[in-house]
């Protein structure tokens, strides 16, 4: 193993130098390749893995978008106690807030996500975000608008419930419909 | 490289005393005020992107897992620690293991998106890659454009860890110890990774018979 290691280091060193410049070293076991074979194939690689630098417009953009993820992680120890009575806690900015869509970065923020743990990021990636219910008619179905909640409704409005508030509800609209054939009957004549 | 942790309490005695981290000051800097974060992230983007940009081979997705990586470095830093050791040396940074190993989560992560729903060529990077490349920096290392093209197609073709391996040691010049601990491997394992994904790129340059040129 430590012969592996020598050699191993002496090919890897020499794609920092000049391939010329290397000197030949004991070959691992099972290495049917020339030591100077894979020493040209380092300068090669080095040569055609050149460094690539992003645009100039995207470094702003994301240095601006981290200056604003600082800023309301600023804002947000402030909310959550830093502020003494009488400091002025600010609106959650808007420029933020679709950072927070990413459910990922709002775990790492809430701290129950370690962004270096390539298992717990693996596992926080399957897990797709829960569908938004959705309020329809007094009806809450968790995907959409279902045959089973109108049914619900339907149901429910044609069972009158015994709780108390209900019963005195539905008084209180008995009396205010006999109030309004009352009326009616005194304004147009009703039978002698 | 020792490995960067997160959130976790070494018993007292693993703890190191942390001298060497060469990124340190400005890791202290970005804790105490995170608007100082963008010293770091000066320093690292190029590094990132290109990371991203030979993994994904998509100008656009490799800017997404770029934007992605520091986001979430920003958003996890106050729960990093540096340990280094002094064996390490005074190059080392944990931190830069600390940021490609999530690089190489969020880039994972788009990788196995992607297998569900195949979108770019990995053709693109490699004419990205050659274009790119200057060609006085072909001529001064004694390489021809068809064998840089061979060597691009080489690396396209190995296993996902050979070539991430290969990246790290030759795109973002990181030493053994930090290339294992951004892959979670053993810098044994990591030696043998890069040996063998130099040796792919021999045999496609024809030299696995004897002798190059």
């Amino acid at each position: 193993m430590l012969v592996t290691d020598r050699y191993l280091d002496a090919v890897l060193a020499a794609g920092d130098r000049p391939a010329a410049a290397s000197r030949p070293g004991p070959e691992p076991d099972g290495t049917d390749l020339p030591q100077a074979a894979l020493q040209h194939a380092g300068a090669v690689v080095r040569a055609a893995l050149v460094r690539v630098h992003p645009s100039f417009r995207f470094e702003e953009r994301l240095a601006g978008r981290l200056a604003d993820l600082a800023a309301a992680d600023a804002d947000r120890a402030l909310a959550s106690g830093g502020a003494r009575r009488g400091d002025v806690i600010p609106f959650p900015r808007a420029a933020t807030a679709d950072l927070l869509d990413d459910p990922l970065l709002a775990a790492v923020l809430a701290g129950r996500l370690d962004p270096a743990d390539e298992a717990a990021v693996e596992r926080a990636a399957r897990v797709r975000p829960p569908a938004r219910p959705l309020l329809l008619g007094g009806a809450i179905t968790s995907a959409a608008l279902s045959l089973v909640g109108v049914a619900w409704v339907a149901w429910r409005a044609a069972r009158p419930s015994g709780s108390t508030m209900s019963r005195a509800a539905r008084e209180a609209h008995a009396r205010h419909l006999a109030d309004i054939a009352e009326l009616a009957t005194s304004v147009h004549g009703g039978p002698a | 490289m020792a490995r960067p942790g997160f959130g976790r309490t070494e018993p007292a005695a693993q703890r190191v005393v942390v001298a060497l981290d060469r990124d340190r000051p400005l890791v202290e800097a970005a804790r105490r005020d995170p608007a100082q974060f963008d010293a770091l992230y000066r320093k690292y983007v190029a590094q990132v992107y290109a990371y991203a940009l030979y993994e994904l081979a998509d100008h656009h997705a490799a800017e997404d897992a770029t934007e992605r990586t520091f986001l979430r470095a920003l958003a996890a830093l106050p729960r990093f620690h540096e340990l280094a050791r002094p064996e390490d040396g005074p190059e080392a940074s944990t931190f830069r293991v600390w940021l490609f190993r999530i690089a190489h989560n969020v880039v994972a992560n788009e990788r196995r998106t992607r297998r569900r729903k195949p979108a770019a060529s990995l053709d693109a990077v490699v004419g990205a890659g050659l274009a790119i490349a200057d060609g006085a920096d072909l001529e001064r290392e004694l390489v021809t454009r068809d064998e840089a093209a061979a060597a691009l197609r080489a690396v396209r073709s190995l296993p996902d860890d050979r070539r991430r391996a290969l990246l790290l040691r030759f795109v973002e010049e990181m030493s053994t110890a930090e290339i294992a601990g951004v892959l979670g491997r053993s810098e044994g394992a990591v030696r043998v990774l890069i040996h063998r994904a130099l040796g792919a790129v021999a045999r496609e340059l024809g030299h696995d018979r004897g002798a190059p040129r």
